[in-house]
């Protein structure tokens, strides 16, 4: 298969600040890459950069073979390109059935033509296809709740329930950013086992994730960041036994889960 | 009297927390939430179609007209900003702007012998393509940025109305024709005179409510609040929330230019003195007293703030007094809504 997801020399400054440089990376579709680094290395800057929330500074992406360097974000996920947020990013005051029917919406035809049309014809309720969309993350039961009085965890997975919904093709590059923050083991290993069950939807994956447990379990390559360059790259296994790794980031903590 | 406190406080009267199963637990096997349709619209329909039909029946004072009419244009403007505001939750002040191109359309073209139809029909286009057209570079400003703009563009306007006398008048003004409304049919013997003004002004007004609620209830209205509430993550879904924005902005055009007309048929002379952007901030009043979302709240809100003087006049000197306190004190109660919400 080829490449689904290619940067080449990426960069994205903020004025003085060189917060991603020079980031060379490919994911061929299906695979399932993490991205690591210290506070501060710039893993969610350069999915943003991916995203297209930020144009890159330089350097060229290519997705699916396009290249989109110059995409807004609106274009992107419509190629494809779903991400999720490092926070709990959501309309507060509106219904679960809200931000469902939103990314329902989107994956149909995010038009503005197609929308308005819908407001003269038949009302239907959209209770089916919101159910369907929130059934993989188990929240099919909470339609009629407002998103600021769901706990912390069924936030973050309506984040992902949304993303997923609204992206129209597959195959589909899905970008979570550190999605299983603030969860217990129960929760962790339910996202986790969500995000797996993606893959078999047609999903390509990237996490940032900070919970190295949780993340060397699941992923296949490991990326590694460090002041906003490419520290290493490889297996799970050999990114836990590089020494470089170890100095920068992982230090003894891994280490010391092992035993 | 603790949900005043809280309200001035800036504490929230509830907060809900909701008890929910864990992640990953077996579910329960309870139905499912099916989603709450609408309220039904037509117990309000039918009140307003009943006011404005049995009025010549209960008086035949002019005056209760003039106020019905009144309340009518207000509850118009207030409808179209809904769209709006409600929406996207910006604010078009240059809103007095375009209601004012429609009326001196209206006393214009009514003056080249066109029919009456086709200058609504205009006046509504050309007042929707004039507000696309000033605000399509808007569309990189947001918030409060964004409203400080559109009143520049209310002020520039503002200056022409007094400037372009050949079209406008001037500071004096222009005679608006005689518009002939006997195809109004009228429930009664009564006099017409004022009648069919009012007839025509809330027929106008259901019209453009029903139009604004169905839109607000569809898709458009569910991303354009979605845009309001954080365009990056909306636009991230897939939506260029430039375009929901820029055709929220120009519907508020379209009631404004035809909101112009209304106004100026029914006051019979145009000077610019209402279309500066004092117009807008009592629509934005209007609209916020209402309920931001509620398109019914807007008529309700628009016709109480209008006929609200009006009865205060038997308290005569302290009538701006009381009718300030009243304003405060609703808008504070009533944070959010009134009638009929469009959330589903």
């Amino acid at each position: 298969m080829g490449n689904l997801l290619e940067l080449n020399g990426v960069s994205k400054f903020f004025g003085g600040l060189h917060a991603v440089e020079g980031i060379d990376l490919t994911l061929e579709e299906g695979g399932f890459l993490g991205l690591i680094g210290p506070n501060g290395a710039g893993k969610s800057t350069l999915l943003n950069v991916i995203a297209g929330y930020y144009p890159a500074t330089s350097g060229k992406t290519f997705f699916k073979g396009q290249d989109i360097t110059d995409w807004p974000n609106w274009k992107r996920a419509r190629a494809g390109l779903a991400r999720t947020y490092q926070s709990n990013r959501l309309l507060p005051t509106r219904t679960v059935a809200h931000h469902i029917q939103l990314a329902i919406q989107a994956a149909k035809n995010p038009s503005v033509g197609a929308a308005v049309r819908q407001a003269f014809r038949p009302y239907r309720d959209p209770t089916d296809e919101a159910v369907a969309a929130l059934a993989p993350f188990g929240m099919e039961e909470l339609l009629l709740e407002e998103a600021e009085a769901l706990p912390h965890g069924h936030q973050r997975l309506l984040g992902i329930a949304m993303t997923v919904a609204a992206c129209p093709v597959r195959p589909g590059l899905l970008l979570l950013d550190e999605p299983v923050t603030g969860m217990n083991d129960v929760e962790i290993e339910f996202t986790l086992d969500a995000v797996r069950r993606l893959r078999a939807d047609g999903f390509t994956v990237i996490i940032v994730e900070h919970n190295m447990r949780a993340l060397m379990r699941s992923v296949e390559r490991v990326y590694v960041l460090d002041v906003g360059k490419k520290l290493a790259e490889g297996t799970p296994a050999e990114i836990a036994s590089n020494p470089k790794v170890i100095d920068a980031y992982l230090g003894s903590a891994l280490q010391g889960e092992e035993t | 009297m603790s949900k005043i406190w809280d309200a001035l406080t800036g504490v929230r009267a509830e907060t809900r927390t909701i008890e929910v199963a864990p992640i990953g637990s077996p579910r329960s096997s309870a139905e499912l939430p099916r989603l709450k349709r609408r309220h039904p619209d037509w117990p309000y329909m039918l009140l307003v179609v009943a006011v404005v039909v049995l009025l010549p029946f209960i008086t035949d004072n002019e005056y209760y007209a003039t106020v019905l009419i009144l309340c009518g244009l207000w509850s118009f403007h207030a409808v179209g900003q809904t769209v709006l505001l409600g929406g996207s939750g910006e604010l078009n002040l240059a809103y007095g702007a375009v209601f004012g191109v429609g009326a001196y359309m209206a006393a214009n073209l009514l003056g080249f012998d066109w029919p009456f139809g086709l200058v609504l029909i205009l006046a509504g286009l050309a007042g929707g393509l004039i507000t696309a057209a000033f605000g399509f570079p808007l569309l990189k400003t947001r918030g409060l940025f964004y409203a400080v703009m559109t009143m520049a563009v209310g002020l520039l306007a503002a200056k022409i109305f007094i400037e372009w006398t050949a079209v406008t008048g001037g500071s004096v003004g222009l005679p608006v024709p005689m518009v002939d409304l006997s195809f109004i049919p009228l429930l009664g013997d009564v006099n017409p005179g004022r009648l069919s003004i009012a007839y025509l002004v809330w027929a106008l007004v259901l019209l453009g409510l029903v139009f604004a609620q169905r839109l607000l209830a569809s898709p458009f209205g569910l991303i354009l609040r979605g845009i309001g509430g954080d365009e990056p993550l909306v636009a991230a879904l897939g939506y260029r929330a430039g375009h929901y924005r820029l055709l929220a902005l120009s519907l508020t055009g379209v009631y404004a230019g035809i909101a112009g007309v209304l106004f100026a048929v029914n006051i019979g002379y145009v000077t610019n003195g209402p279309f500066s952007f004092w117009t807008a901030f009592t629509v934005i009043i209007m609209v916020i007293v209402g309920g931001r979302e509620s398109v019914w709240g807007s008529v309700i809100a628009a016709s109480f703030l209008t006929a609200l003087p009006e009865v205060l006049r038997s308290v005569q000197s302290y009538r701006m007094i009381v009718y300030a306190m009243v304003l405060y004190i609703v808008v504070v109660i009533r944070a959010n809504k009134v009638a009929g919400g469009i959330e589903h």
